[in-house]
């Protein structure tokens, strides 16, 4: 099983040869790839094994390891992202790219936790994106390889089999923890809030943001049954005393601001899973790239995309998430 | 491995937060945290609480192989 950047010329052999190929990188050079068994997402951003780089020539490809077979391609739109988990075969797992900002997006972010069989398999992912100059610009795509068609508005998702004996598991690492200060809890689920509750007072949230001068570069933190689950600030108006974030927040869960991280890498390696000869995919958060400064750093020999958003299950923000395969317990 | 059934009490103590557990495995996490946003809205109604209880036997179920699985369950009923 291979996880690297691979010249184009390269990728269209792999292609050929037939087998499932998960890949991320320039839409140019995606566009140039033959038809076949694989998907793709928009981004030029990477961990690799000589560490955090952006790169526009080459493509990344995750092979998948041995055993485990593409067994089809769908696609989803907002109207029908619902089946996603239905969707997935059985004794065997789900890995999705949704394009950044698109309806299909917002609408797993907000609704995957409550979709028919949520999680009842493995579904991990990622969020396709651009490169940080061309925000706004450029749009984020996904790519179904079997007809090598470009997507701003679905979402792709390989359905892949898990040979008998072995089995898939999802994994998160998230170095972010709640800090002491007071708990947020928001009236209702979105992408934006304007007023929270803050240890118990509502108060409007830019305001608050303002006035404690908030890092927000550190992410709010919930507790989800000892899962520590991100959701990263986007952008603050004064103007309309509303805040963004990069994953909904969702009523009645309390958040708290992140700890402050020392060093990114330092604490990543001392976190990292036992076991990561047996990753077979992962993918690691854009913003963890930018404010950690993973560019020219190596994080555990842990390589894949870096993101605009995790999906291990839901929508995650400012995480690492990753597949393992390991022998079955049955 | 036995997974004892859906109408075992402990499923439904898990959905409404009366049995305290964080589980290793991640999707019991994030099901049991939506199942309970949802059981606090709705009044905790039984047919709910029973609906959710069988909803989270069934992804462990589903999920048996796991060795995360696995050490949840024998530490739930243990």
């Amino acid at each position: 099983m291979s996880q690297q950047l691979y010249e184009v010329k390269d990728v269209e052999a792999l292609i050929r040869r037939g087998d499932g190929l998960l890949l991320a990188g320039d839409e140019s050079l995606l566009r140039r790839l033959p038809r076949g068994k694989w998907i793709a997402g928009t981004i030029p951003y990477f961990m690799t094994e000589a560490g955090g780089l952006v790169n526009r020539k080459h493509i990344f490809v995750n092979e998948l390891p041995e055993g485990l077979a593409c067994v089809g391609i769908r696609r989803y739109g907002e109207e029908d992202i619902a089946r996603v988990y239905s969707d997935l075969p059985a004794r065997g797992l789900g890995i999705m790219i949704a394009p950044a900002t698109s309806k299909v997006h917002l609408s797993f972010a907000l609704n995957a936790p409550s979709y028919e069989k949520f999680a009842i398999r493995p579904l991990i992912g990622w969020i396709s994106g651009v490169h940080l100059s061309e925000l706004g610009k450029a749009t984020p795509r996904v790519f179904d390889g079997t007809s090598g068609e470009a997507l701003d508005q679905q979402a792709v998702v390989m359905h892949i089999s898990v040979p008998a004996g072995k089995v898939a598991e999802l994994g998160i690492l998230n170095i972010f923890e709640e800090g002491e200060g007071p708990a947020f809890t928001f009236p209702a689920n979105g992408f934006s809030a304007t007023d929270v509750e803050i240890g118990g007072r509502k108060r409007n949230l830019a305001q608050f943001i303002q006035e404690t001068s908030l890092d927000l570069r550190l992410p709010l933190v919930a507790d989800y049954c000892g899962a520590k689950i991100n959701v990263s600030f986007q952008a603050v108006d004064q103007a309309k005393g509303e805040v963004q974030f990069y994953a909904p927040v969702f009523a009645g869960v309390p958040y708290h601001h992140a700890k402050p991280v020392a060093d990114y890498v330092t604490e990543f390696d001392s976190n990292l899973p036992k076991r990561i000869d047996q990753i077979a995919f992962s993918c690691n958060c854009i913003l963890n790239y930018l404010h950690s400064g993973l560019e020219g750093r190596k994080t555990g020999g842990i390589v894949g995309p870096i993101t605009f958003g995790e999906i291990a299950y839901q929508l995650l923000n400012q995480t690492m998430a990753y597949l393992t395969i390991e022998s079955s317990q049955a | 491995m036995q997974i004892p059934p859906a109408a075992h009490p402990t499923w439904a103590d898990l959905v409404t937060g009366k049995v305290k557990f964080e589980p290793s495995f991640l999707a019991a996490r994030m099901f049991i945290v939506r199942v309970r946003m949802e059981v606090g809205k709705a009044g905790a109604k039984p047919e709910l609480i029973r609906k959710h209880a069988t909803g989270l036997r069934d992804l462990l179920a589903q999920n048996a192989d796991c060795a995360s699985v696995q050490q949840d369950i024998a530490k739930i009923f243990k």
